[in-house]
């Protein structure tokens, strides 16, 4: 049911709208950057999130090479059932950190959906067809009483004078909510992001930087091993082997025990491919997140500058022809990561 | 770094040290195995602790101001839907006139008027 108040209310707003239109509080253009802005910031929470999660995923299979060389069936399964545990508590872990960096994507959103276009969309839909409605309502009418014809086609323009009054309403609107809100989020994004940044350029011994070259190590280091535990095993078996054929000492028996030692040390060195591209892929995997890392601590930096440039562009009334500098060196940050981002397998 | 983080980090290069000398000492005994066994296990225990530690870090310093940030998209999401009340009365007077239309038009089809 609609309430007399509320299209009352709606009619005092057009009215006023077309009285302030001239006083509008931002340009279209500024509203365009604030939604440009939103739209960068988005999709910026992936990136540093990708850091902690490839890293998370190369320790857990550099793990495979470490509890290979365990020996012992007891503390070999218990090593698995640590492994278990650890992709548990890891993915738990992950998921919390993505939640916190998905924060800022979370403003970029609530921003372009406050600029958005569809706002006025809606109304200008919602209009026309108020305007078609009261044309046929007129039209109804006149066939009821031929006498006291109503005028035709001033639905539509009623319509139009909707939309044209509450277009300049939602403008102002958006712009006042955006000045508003980018005014009190320059602060908080400019805390967030220093922390961001903190958190990902520290040296500290637990930090982001350290665990990454501290897995590559330990990466190099499970794999040596890894790999000397196998050439144990094959040089116990070529020893076997030799003992048999002294003991024999019949070439075609030793030739037989050959055949089989020959072919299980084929075996091993054709799965040892297998392990040889897992290495490669993790070693490259730490490399790119290493590199994505640092160019997460740039795109944060030009993060926190665009936004209070935004802030800045948002204080005065002007018509934007281009994009701003801040802008554009955040959004050269970006494509960068999602270079990197595409690569990391 | 803190002194206990030196001494952890101390720790840890000690023991990795430890298993890649025994290694490269050879050839395995069972007593030698048994304890490459044990501290490899060891190790991987204390490694998977830092990295979920560092996990618990980003979380701890990334969290402070975020529930300030959260309060502020809920208010921007309230404000941005409060925008489109204007064409939601639009809508719903549209689609009354729409509605009396329409029963405008069964009543004249019907005869009525």
């Amino acid at each position: 049911m609609i309430q007399f108040k509320s299209i009352k209310q709606t009619g005092m707003l057009l009215i006023g709208a077309y009285l302030l239109s001239s006083c509008a509080s931002l340009s279209k253009s500024q509203l365009n950057e604030v939604n440009q802005f939103g739209q960068s910031a988005k999709v910026f929470s992936a990136f540093p999130q990708k850091v902690m999660t490839t890293l998370v995923e190369v320790h857990t299979q550099n793990q495979y090479f470490q509890i290979g060389i365990i020996d012992s069936a007891e503390i070999h399964r218990r090593s698995v059932d640590s492994l278990y545990d650890w992709i548990a508590k890891s993915a738990k872990g992950d998921t919390a950190i993505g939640l916190t960096y998905q924060i800022i994507g979370d403003y970029g959103q609530k921003l372009v959906h406050l600029t958005s276009d569809i706002h006025t969309l809606q109304l200008d839909t919602a209009a026309q067809s108020f305007g078609t409605n009261l044309d046929d309502l007129a039209t109804k009418f006149n066939s009821i009483e031929p006498g006291h014809k109503v005028p035709t086609g001033w639905g539509a323009l009623i319509g139009e004078f909707i939309t044209a009054g509450g277009n300049i309403y939602i403008q102002d609107r958006q712009a006042k909510g955006a000045k508003a809100f980018v005014a009190k989020g320059d602060t908080l994004i400019s805390a967030i992001t220093d922390k961001i940044e903190q958190v990902l350029q520290s040296e500290d011994f637990i930090s982001v930087k350290s665990r990454i070259s501290q897995e590559r190590k330990h990466l190099v280091r499970n794999y040596t091993r890894f790999l000397q535990s196998n050439n144990e095993l094959i040089k116990v078996y070529l020893k076997t082997d030799v003992y048999k054929k002294d003991k024999a000492g019949k070439l075609e028996i030793a030739g037989k025990k050959d055949t089989v030692v020959t072919g299980s040390v084929r075996a091993w060195r054709s799965s040892g491919i297998g392990a040889d591209s897992l290495y490669l892929k993790l070693l490259f995997n730490l490399d790119q997140t290493e590199i994505l890392r640092q160019q997460c601590v740039t795109a944060i930096v030009n993060l926190r500058k665009a936004h209070h440039k935004l802030l800045e562009d948002l204080q005065k009334k002007k018509n934007l022809t281009e994009v701003y500098t801040e802008m554009q060196q955040y959004g050269n940050s970006l494509n960068q990561m999602y270079s990197t981002f595409k690569k990391i397998k | 770094m803190s002194a206990l983080s030196d001494q952890l980090d101390d720790a840890v290069s000690d023991a990795q040290q430890a298993v890649i000398d025994a290694a490269n000492v050879g050839p395995y005994t069972p007593d030698l195995q048994a304890k490459i066994d044990a501290i490899t296990a060891e190790l991987q225990s204390i490694e998977n602790n830092m990295l979920l530690a560092t996990q618990a870090a980003i979380i701890a310093a990334l969290s402070g101001n975020n529930d300030k940030l959260k309060q502020l998209n809920t208010d921007i999401d309230a404000y941005a839907t409060g925008i489109d009340h204007i064409s939601v009365t639009i809508k719903k007077i549209s689609d009354t006139v729409g509605i009396v239309v329409t029963v405008l038009g069964a009543v004249i089809s019907a005869g009525v008027l």
